[in-house]
This record gives structure tokens, sequence and C-alpha cells, in this order.
């Protein structure tokens, strides 16, 4: 009988753990609020509207008291502010974890071994075709300082070898959330010089060493 | 104990010739060729993949307006260069700044483009595909145009096991049908077999080669697939830096890849910019044409010097690289597919 209650608990824990995935969220933000596509914000002395917001995160590694307990399957994954479920991503696995590690971008080992499907997908525009790599982080818009035509920038931050290399990696201590905070770089880039960065070059470096600090989380 | 090793040693032998035989069918180079880089466990050769490559490469349904395929700048009568332009020419008769190359034994290649842009072979079709000179399409739209074709989901399916056309699937086909162009039958090649042997001023013309083209036209691919500056003067008209324009780095200032001499007299203009129409020209330039700069490879340090006596011998032994059966191979060729309506 005592066995019985026993086997009976063990199965509704396991059980009630199977049936359990653990997942991160990546919630891109702008001055703490959801980001919004196609809003207007006013920020600074600028007026600003941002209608395309896309990142890989790749090689996520969990962690418990230091010591790894998860690598995610997934090589990489798209993060695309149009889609929020792109936002979660599910582990399908239990453990408990304080701290993750991941990169910005997509590795170079990866940027040289061909084609893949899913989030890797050229065909989600996050690939350059007339130069092999991908793109690592994209954010498109307009901002009334940025002198192009229409007040567009475009900011598509890649590059797997050196000198370009902008894969950037972070840990980061987080229970479940992570903000991106894409104010951040309005602050740190001045727009009216910087408006259009498209290929592996000395511009992408200088924006993708400031991709780290958007990443946050409450801890 | 003994007994199931041996059986065991057996069955892996089977499978390793099984596997080997079924590759060799489609992919059979001779022993003298280095190791391919491509890594065909990745995408292994398949007859129906191979053909779905094949109409792929033919088919104008990868431009914008249907009007371009592959074979408008890569034709099989040509090695698959584009001969009679100096800069070849794409959708709405645009005309791009580059003469594009002949398409052979590519899966010894580690970057592809004059300027090596391409790091693998599955991704070089997105180029052409996306480029507003060229086919002035994309991907996205590709898929959804074959997605609509009957006669392409059926060929799909019977390649993938899948009836969603993807990215992935079309650029595998497409590898897999240039994997299958080996050029590797040209009198060079015979003679290296010992089926046949060099006349007199070829076997000169082979030692001069050796002495004077060979560090960068390296046997048996006849390139190092390297990036070199060959003395070209800059063209003003176009101003095209070659490698630079890729690495942004000053050592690397109007380097190109070098090109295979195979099937030389089948892709003239020659050059990135197809500025020499003739193979005397070529060999002039080196003789007399080097222009130098920083970046200029070492190997011109010292002038190349020949005779006009040599400059024949040298010319005979480089005809010795045209691969006929190669050029004029049927199952290179165009070929509908099985369900299509004829035109």
């Amino acid at each position: 009988m005592k066995l019985n209650v026993l086997f009976g608990m063990l199965f509704i824990t396991f059980h009630s753990h199977s049936q359990n995935s653990v997942q991160i969220t990546f919630l891109p933000k702008f001055e703490g609020d959801n980001l919004a596509l196609n809003n207007v914000y006013y920020f600074k002395n600028d007026t600003l509207n941002i209608n395309n917001f896309k990142c890989y995160i790749s090689n996520l590694i969990y962690y418990k008291n230091d010591s790894i307990v998860h690598s995610s399957i997934k090589k990489a994954h798209l993060i695309d502010a149009a889609d929020s479920s792109s936002f979660i991503i599910l582990e399908n696995a239990f453990f408990k974890y304080d701290k993750i590690r991941f990169n910005i971008g997509v590795d170079s080992l990866t940027n040289v071994s061909g084609i893949f499907e899913g989030d890797l997908d050229p065909a989600n525009g996050m690939y350059w075709t007339w130069q092999s790599g991908y793109i690592n982080f994209k954010l498109e818009g307009t901002s009334s300082l940025c002198p192009a035509r229409k007040n567009k920038f475009y900011w598509h931050i890649g590059g797997y070898s050196p000198p370009f290399n902008t894969l950037k990696q972070i840990a980061l201590k987080t229970n479940g959330t992570v903000s991106i905070q894409l104010e951040k770089l309005f602050e740190e880039i001045d727009i009216s010089v910087e408006y259009q960065v498209m290929s592996p070059n000395d511009n992408a470096v200088q924006i993708a060493n400031k991709l780290t600090s958007l990443f946050k989380t409450n801890h | 104990m003994g007994k199931n090793v041996v059986i065991l040693c057996l069955f892996a032998f089977m499978m390793i010739s099984f596997v080997l035989i079924k590759d060799n069918h489609f992919f059979n180079p001779p022993d003298y060729f280095p190791k391919p880089v491509y890594d065909f466990q990745q995408n292994p050769l398949d007859s129906n993949k191979i053909e779905l490559g094949r109409t792929l490469f033919y088919d104008p349904i990868l431009s914008d307006n249907n009007t371009i395929s592959c074979v408008s700048c890569h034709s099989s009568f040509n090695a698959f260069a584009h001969t009679d332009h100096d800069l070849s020419h794409g959708i709405f008769d645009s005309i791009g700044n580059r003469n594009a190359p002949a398409l052979f034994n590519l899966a010894w290649q580690k970057a592809f483009m004059w300027d090596g842009a391409i790091n693998h072979l599955d991704m070089q079709a997105l180029a052409p595909i996306s480029h507003k000179s060229e086919m002035g399409s994309n991907i996205n739209a590709v898929i959804m145009k074959l997605n609509e074709s009957k006669e392409y989901k059926e060929a799909f399916l019977n390649a993938f096991q899948d009836s969603t056309i993807s990215t992935a699937e079309i650029l595998k086909a497409l590898s897999q049908f240039q994997l299958t162009l080996v050029s590797a039958n040209a009198k060079y090649d015979r003679v290296k077999m010992g089926k046949e042997v060099f006349t007199e001023q070829e076997k000169n013309g082979y030692q001069l080669f050796k002495k004077d083209c060979a560090s960068c036209h390296s046997e048996p691919l006849f390139s190092n697939y390297n990036f070199e500056n060959n003395g070209l003067p800059i063209d003003p008209t176009i101003n095209d830096l070659g490698r630079y324009v890729i690495t942004e780095n000053d050592n690397d200032k109007a380097k190109f890849k070098v090109p295979s001499l195979r099937n030389l007299s089948f892709t003239y203009p020659y050059m990135h910019d197809g500025r020499f129409m003739t193979l005397q020209e070529v060999i002039n330039h080196y003789t007399s044409g080097i222009e130098h700069s920083e970046t200029l490879s070492s190997q011109f340090n010292e002038s190349v010097e020949l005779s006009s006596n040599e400059k024949v011998d040298l010319i005979s032994f480089l005809l010795t690289l045209n691969d006929k059966d190669f050029v004029f191979n049927k199952k290179h060729q165009f070929k509908k597919l099985a369900g299509q309506a004829k035109e």
C-alpha cells in the first residue's frame, strides 16, 4: 500500500515533469514597453519608428550554480519582432537554471557549412546573397535625425570572419525573461552619421560591440 | 567471437563498397585528382536530385520575369562559361561587371565567384537569383513559383520525399547537378593515364607550362583556386578591386580567383572582365603586359620570357586541356521534367 502511494507520487512528479518544458523569453523593448512595430517613438530629440527587428540567438546554454544543466538542441533561434511566438524558446527537457549563456548571431562554423533549414533558412531575410554570411542583428526604420532618403536607416549587422567578426557572446543571470532594450542603440549610435550599415565592415563591428548591452534581465 | 568479428568486418566492407560504388556512379574523378572540398555526406548524390538540379539549372523560372536561367551565362557548350561578351548580361539586358566564369570541377573549390564572395557551393545560386542585373528575383519568389508547378512538386517529392519545396532543397539539387560537372577527360588526362602521348610540341609546351604557369595553375585541376594579382592594369571604367571588395584588406587589392586552364578554347574571352579574346593576347600579357603594384603576385618578380616559338608550343600544350567529352556530354544538356508538357 505504502509502496503504491510512493509509486503514485513518483508517477505524478515524473508525469508533471515530462509535461513540462522549460522556456525562456526574449522580449524586444523600447524604453520599458514592449516594442511596437511602426509605432512613433519620441526619444530624446528624435522621432523614431522601427518597422523591422530580427536577431539570432544561438548556442544557448543553461546553468545552475555555474554548472551546465542544459544545452539547447536548436543551433540558432530567430527572434522576429513581427512574430511574438518567436520570442519564446522552448526546451524539450526539464531542469532549473539561474544563468544562461548565448551568442548574439550565428557562429562562423555555421556560416561556412552550407545550407540549413528552419530559422537558418536564407528565405528568412537574414542572409546576404551577394556575399555569403548571416545577418546577426537587423534593425530598420525611420528617424527624424537620419539624413537618408525618406529618413530610412538600415542596421544589418553581420560578418563572421576577422577582422569583421560581429558575433557576440553574453552570459546573464535570469529566471526566464530577457529584455532587449532597443532604445540603448539610439543612445549609443549617432544616427545622423551611422544610418546605413549593410555589410561586414568596421561600422558593423562598432555596432556589434554595443549589442551585448541591450540584453538585460531583472537580476 | 573471432567469427563474429570477421562477419562484422565483411559486412562493414560491403556497406562501404556499396556506398563507394553508389557515389562513383555519379562522381568519378580520376585517382590523381585531390580529395574534394565539398562534403558529400551533407548532400549525398542521388539521380533524382541531380536530374532535378539539372532541370532547375536550365529553367528561367529562377528569374523575376522568367527570361534568365543559369544557362544564360553558363552554357554547357562553353564549359558552362559565357562567351562573346566581355561582361556578362542578365535580366532586362542589364550588363554586369564581370565575365561569368566556367563551371566544372566545383567539388574542389573552396570559394566561388571571381572574388570568393560565396563560401559554399550550396549558397552560390542565391547570388545570381537575387542580383538585380542577373536574375532580379529572390528565393521566396522562386519557392512560390515552384510550389505552383505540379511537375516541380512531383519532382521535389521524388527527390526529397517532401511536397513543400524549400530553400535547402532547391540549393541542394542545384549543387548536386553542378557537382557532376567533372572535367577530367582532356588529352592531358589521357596522357596522364597512359592512353595517349604528347606531340613534341606539346611536350615542349608542358615544360614551359611547368616553369612559368604551374605555380598558380597547378595540376591536375590547373588552378590552386587562390586569389592572385596577375598584373592586369585596373580598367578605370569598372574599377574592380576583386577580393578587396569582400575583405577590405589592402593586401587583397586587385586579386581575383585563379581560374582553371581546362577547356580554354571554349571559355573565351579571358580574365575577370573578359578583356582578352585570344590565348595569344593572354600570353602576351604575361610576357610584356604585367603592371607592377603592391599586391602583384611574387611569381612575377621575375619576368616571364618566351620566344615566339615557345609561345606556340605553350599554346599547343594548353589546347590539350580541352575536354570535348565534357563540353558535349549529353547528361549536362537540357532535359525537360518527366511531367512537363511539350512546348
